[in-house]
């Protein structure tokens, strides 16, 4: 997308264009603190640009991809941050994809007191080392996430066990679009935070501020977030999740569509298996969830079906979120 | 296998005062002599190594612990338990100290002669044998027995009263008789919490945050009840000191908890990096950095 304005430098400076919406909600202090990740040799651009909106930055570590394969200690507790940590310092030599960890805020104690507890599970010297519970709930304090979703999330963000998005699904009355967790690793998304139920008053309000604060900088980027979001969505965890347009519910649990989009195609982790249900969605036209099972329809034939995995450090849970 | 083996009973009367015991073979090695060497034989480790840890004065506590255990009864109930070469060593350090203690160590050594010796089996029977009779007897408020191997990581054991609603508590020798693998030590913090030592040499394992973590869901009235003194020397205490302060936002008092507890056992990941967290809380980043990056430790003992 051609971005204009501070979200185009935003976008160069963090070689990323997401989390935009949210750089504006920590500016105007919709919300405390957001973290972020950005290129170990951007970053004094990075601060030069902070400093410019008026935002303080605390610096975390330095994330390097960790290779597939390689022999960590305890990575089933971090499935969606296969990293390891190093100390930062200027002028540190880092891989090409290195990122550093930093906590944004338009209050410097506000900065501080996110990055405290902002710790995540990562490997040092090979063994992941991982923060205690309570940690989450100060972190998603600190960032301003609604207390209702912090408590939810530190009661359900169990991934060997729990899965989130059914826990989140099974409490709500009805599936809004502006609580649409789904798209957050893509540019058009606007909250980060994993709702308590897709109909969180807390979230919807949320988001209605941030979308007006966007509407504010860049109508048009306000106008494509909301077509973006108001998508029915497929997920079998937070690790994967799809969009699906053109959709004509058939029944309960199966729904016809014309095109799936992957929207987590850009976090880290992707496993083959991942890459190819993507692809078995997309050569069928309709899907349909039975317990565990997702089968796959083209032109009312079953074309491909595939399992829900509950192997691999997170439990994957089929569900068809009818986001309005 | 070098067993370096703790006793701690609760005993006295019904204010529930702790008494802290101390290491039986440390204790008798201390006194040195053939005694200490007899015992630093059955335990392979040297008398002098042992004399140094301890002091004379840690005796008179061994006895309260020893007379204790007479009093349960439990060499009685458990003839396999074999502990006569350590009793014949209460004997002799009580002639050879020349201490005013001979009747009081040799009515515990004649207790317990003729008993099979297993060291495992032996603490693991006087814990189970002295948690009966705290249940049987009121005036024993709890026990804490525990207990490891400094080579081998041997778990034994521990137990805590839960003195405000006089009810013990007590966890069955977890792990005692399935750790061999000498990979864990797992202490009893009461309330059903329990710290699960990692090694920083256990490649396998990650640190366990399970005690800090069930306090996550309690209110902070309910932490506030089970944090113990901060000035205890027990190092289960301690460690449940520091996870409460932790939990409660006390940060302060959660590092000097956790540099109680490094001083006990400093090679336990889950002290060195909660101490890391605490200082990150603090602002303290340069320490999170040294203990988490660095890897340093002995400077946080000269603090």
């Amino acid at each position: 997308m051609g971005w204009t304005g501070i979200f185009q430098e935003l976008a160069e400076a963090r070689d990323s264009d997401t989390q935009l919406s949210q750089y504006a909600a920590v500016a105007a202090g919709l919300r405390r603190a957001l973290d972020d990740w950005v290129p170990v040799d951007r970053v004094a651009s990075y601060c030069a640009l902070t400093t410019r909106l008026g935002l303080s930055v605390e610096v975390d570590c330095v994330f390097e991809s960790v290779a597939n394969g390689a022999q960590i200690t305890g990575s089933d507790f971090a499935p969606t941050t296969r990293a390891s940590a190093s100390l930062y310092r200027k002028g540190i030599a880092t891989s090409p994809d290195s990122r550093l960890h930093v906590v944004v805020s338009s209050r410097s104690e506000w900065a501080a007191d996110a990055l405290a507890a902002a710790w995540y599970p990562v490997a040092v010297e090979s063994r992941v080392l991982r923060k205690p519970l309570i940690d989450h709930a100060r972190m998603g304090r600190a960032l301003g996430y609604p207390s209702c979703c912090v408590e939810f999330f530190v009661s359900h963000n169990d991934w060997s066990r729990q899965n989130t998005l059914a826990e989140a699904a099974r409490r709500s009355g009805s599936f809004h679009w502006e609580a649409n967790c789904l798209t957050k690793f893509t540019p058009w998304m606007l909250s980060f935070h994993m709702p308590c139920a897709f109909d969180c008053k807390e979230t919807i309000r949320y988001a209605h501020e941030v979308l007006e604060l966007v509407r504010t900088w860049d109508p048009k980027f306000a106008d494509q977030i909301v077509a973006y979001m108001r998508r029915p969505c497929f997920a079998l965890s937070e690790r994967f999740a799809c969009a699906l347009d053109g959709v004509r519910p058939i029944a309960r649990n199966h729904d016809a569509y014309e095109a799936v989009e992957d929207l987590c195609r850009g976090i880290p982790i992707r496993t083959r298996d991942d890459e190819a249900r993507v692809q078995a969605l997309n050569s069928g036209d309709a899907c349909r969830i039975d317990g565990g099972t997702v089968y796959i329809y083209n032109d009312g034939m079953l074309h491909a079906m595939f399992d829900a995995k509950a192997d691999l450090s997170i439990v994957e849970v089929p569900l068809l979120l009818p986001f309005e | 296998m070098m067993v370096d083996s703790r006793l701690a009973v609760v005993a006295r009367d019904r204010k529930l005062a702790l008494v802290r015991l101390e290491l039986v073979i440390e204790a008798l090695a201390a006194v040195g002599g053939s005694a200490g060497d007899e015992i630093a034989s059955v335990w392979g480790k040297s008398a002098a190594d042992l004399r140094d840890r301890i002091g004379d004065s840690r005796l008179e506590e061994w006895i309260n612990a020893a007379e204790c255990i007479v009093q349960t009864g439990v060499h009685h109930r458990y003839p396999e338990v074999h502990v006569s070469r350590l009793a014949r060593a209460l004997v002799r350090i009580a002639t050879s100290s020349g201490q005013q203690k001979i009747d009081r160590i040799s009515i515990v050594a004649r207790a317990i002669e003729s008993l099979p010796a297993a060291d495992r089996v032996f603490v693991e029977t006087i814990f189970s044998e002295a948690t009966y009779n705290v249940h049987a007897a009121p005036w024993v408020a709890g026990l804490l027995c525990y207990g490891d191997d400094i080579d081998c990581d041997l778990l034994l054991s521990a137990a805590h009263a839960d003195l405000e609603r006089r009810e013990m508590r007590i966890r069955a020798l977890l792990g005692l008789s399935n750790n061999t693998n000498g990979k864990e030590i797992v202490l009893d913090l009461g309330y059903g919490l329990r710290l699960c030592k990692t090694r920083y040499g256990n490649r396998e394992r990650v640190e366990d945050w399970s005690a800090i973590d069930a306090l996550a869901a309690m209110s902070d009235a309910q932490v506030l009840r089970l944090r113990p003194d901060i000035n205890s020397e027990v190092e289960a205490d301690m460690y449940l000191a520091a996870i409460c302060a932790y939990r409660l936002g006390d940060f302060q008092i959660c590092v000097k908890a956790l540099l109680c507890c490094v001083d006990c056992d400093d090679d336990v990941e889950e002290y060195w990096h909660l101490l890391a967290f605490a200082h990150r809380h603090l602002t303290h980043r340069d320490v999170f950095d040294r203990i988490v990056f660095g890897r340093e430790r002995n400077f946080m003992k000269a603090r």
